[in-house]
């Protein structure tokens, strides 16, 4: 476990001392707390959204959340932000950062010509593998909670007079960015780790995680469209589906992480 | 013991057989080179013995440790130097050998001093914090050097060392290379220049086609390949052409060519058979300025091992 850590905490200091990753890293969380926050103080501080939407639109956005019975169109706004727009761009922009992340780990030792006396080094393949794993993720997995608590901040200060009470974030926000969004950004990094194995650069390695953006556009796009209802019971099997997944997957990197495939050009 | 032992080694990359039953043995102290021309299966073999690669079949131990049952314990008696410095550029030099340090168990309180005694050893004083992108080859392929020794080493295994450095750095690094060794360390150095293996090593391994051709001290292996035949250059003051003829027949004289106005070359069956060819050429009235025997170089063996006779 020593050597994991020593591994990678060499490769944060490597990765960051990048100006270009460490931008890359900085902006996509920037980007989901600026979003996040700019689209709710909008609805909430901006002009009444239900000005321009009728009765029967707002009866319509209400059962996509059943939750926000009750609310007026500026609260509902709010509430469709915080629960659905906001999770989207956290699980996007940590998938994109952990593959940023994972490729420059994996693919970038080969690419630079570093492996090779990493490999001569006492040191277990598990050991290596883990070293690289929590290189890739501990990152990500830090910047997804510190920006989500920098987001309810705000969110919660921008609206605590609309909603007189602190609102934000609800449960099903709390479940995706929590539990989901991890668990997502992990599987994003397996296969990353598995196309390392075959891809020769960075760039082409950090392409192997952008398969997953479908599953979560078609979500998106569901939700906001009306056609698919979202609940809590359906995040806590997705979460449970996605920590398999990530387990089937994390075991099938790990099979393809081997030395010779690390050091053998292709 | 040996510091290095190899048994049958084999090893395939899809259609292409590297190593076709490789043995060779490094002794304690010595500098043992592996020659060959590039492809030959030399990163291969050092690969196999630092445990980066599995051998399809055979064996191969590091100061007795095997290296696919022990491989840990035969990585920490080695000190590996790759054909590229493979050094992390975006990091200083002393975050590199550190972090190296770290890995092979060098304790805490020992590093840093140990990290500066080897910076000094190597002309690197003063250069600890820089970028290691921003040092030179030459100074990058020191780091490189130090990066194999910071665990103190007894095996230093060495692949291509001064390719692609300057005549200058190059001269630098084989004087490190002969201190280290004097100072007790293995080495076993991967290389194709000729020159280099003759000033550096004891004792040679030609490697071709994933093949051992020849082992042994390069002086031995020209003795070999002459099969206890050996030539002569012989010099005289005048022309030497008409006195050659008195040669043709004499016993023990296997050839006699001319190499200029005054000079021929003699192979002969044994080195006792210049006497008599020397009389026969003074009784025939020659004026012989100079005599002097041929010894073939390392470059021959390996010209004739690697591209044959």
């Amino acid at each position: 476990m020593n050597k994991a850590l020593l591994i990678a905490k060499k490769d944060w200091k490597d990765a960051f001392s990048s100006k270009a990753m460490l931008a890359s890293l900085v902006l996509s969380f920037a980007l989901t707390v600026a979003l996040s926050v700019l689209l709710t103080a909008v609805l909430a501080l901006g002009p009444d959204p239900g000005r321009f939407m009728t009765e029967e639109e707002l009866a319509e956005l209400r059962s996509v959340l059943p939750e926000a019975a009750g609310m007026n169109a500026r609260q509902l706004m709010a509430y469709m932000v915080g629960t659905i727009m906001s999770p989207f761009l956290f699980m996007t922009m940590s998938l994109a950062a952990t593959s940023i992340l994972t490729a420059d780990s994996f693919a970038g030792e080969r690419e630079r010509k570093t492996i090779e006396p990493l490999l001569a080094a006492p040191i277990s393949d598990s050991e290596l593998f883990l070293g690289k794993v929590l290189a890739s993720f501990l990152p990500t997995l830090a910047s997804i909670y510190a920006s989500f608590g920098l987001t309810c901040l705000l969110i919660n200060v921008l609206t605590a007079d609309l909603f007189g009470r602190l609102w934000f974030p609800p449960l099903k926000t709390v479940l995706v960015v929590c539990l989901l969004t991890p668990a997502y950004a992990f599987l994003g990094m397996c296969l990353v780790v598995l196309g390392s194995a075959r891809a020769s650069t960075v760039k082409d390695a950090s392409n192997y995680a952008a398969i997953l953006l479908i599953p979560l556009l078609a979500v998106f796009m569901g939700q906001v469209f009306g056609s698919l209802i979202v609940r809590t019971a359906h995040l806590l099997l997705a979460a449970a589906v996605l920590l398999a997944l990530d387990f089937v997957f994390v075991r099938l990197a790990r099979h393809a992480f081997n030395r010779e495939a690390l050091i053998v050009a292709r | 013991m040996n510091a290095i032992e190899a048994k049958g080694l084999f090893k395939r990359f899809g259609p292409k057989l590297a190593l076709r039953g490789v043995s060779f043995y490094v002794r304690e102290g010595e500098i043992m080179g592996l020659l060959g021309p590039n492809g030959a299966g030399k990163t291969t073999t050092v690969r196999i013995l630092t445990g980066i690669l599995r051998p399809d079949s055979g064996s191969a131990t590091v100061m007795g440790y095997d290296v696919l049952e022990e491989p840990l314990e035969a990585r920490r008696r080695i000190g590996y130097l790759p054909e590229t410095p493979c050094l992390y550029e975006r990091l200083t030099v002393e975050d590199n050998l550190v972090f190296y340090g770290k890995l092979f168990d060098v304790p805490e309180g020992e590093l840093r001093g140990r990290v500066r005694e080897l910076l000094a050893l190597t002309g690197l004083e003063g250069r600890a914090g820089e970028r290691v992108g921003a040092l030179s080859k030459g100074l990058k392929q020191r780091v490189a050097i130090v990066r194999a020794l910071v665990h103190d080493p007894p095996i230093l295994i060495l692949d291509q060392p001064t390719s692609d450095l300057d005549p200058a750095s190059a001269k630098d690094i084989r004087g490190l290379i002969k201190e280290l060794n004097r100072s007790g360390k293995t080495v076993l150095i991967c290389t194709h220049n000729l020159t280099e293996a003759e000033e550096l090593c004891d004792r040679v391994a030609i490697i071709n086609e994933g093949r051992v051709l020849a082992v042994g001290e390069p002086g031995e292996l020209a003795r070999e390949l002459e099969g206890g035949r050996c030539s002569f250059e012989i010099t005289s003051l005048g022309p030497i052409g008409e006195h050659l003829k008195a040669l043709s027949g004499l016993k023990g004289v296997l050839e006699v060519r001319r190499a200029g106005e005054d000079r021929a070359i003699v192979v002969l069956e044994d080195r006792e058979a210049i006497s008599s060819v020397v009389r026969r050429l003074v009784l025939r009235g020659c004026d012989l300025l100079e005599v002097r025997m041929l010894r073939p170089g390392l470059e021959e063996v390996y010209m004739r091992l690697v591209r044959g006779p």
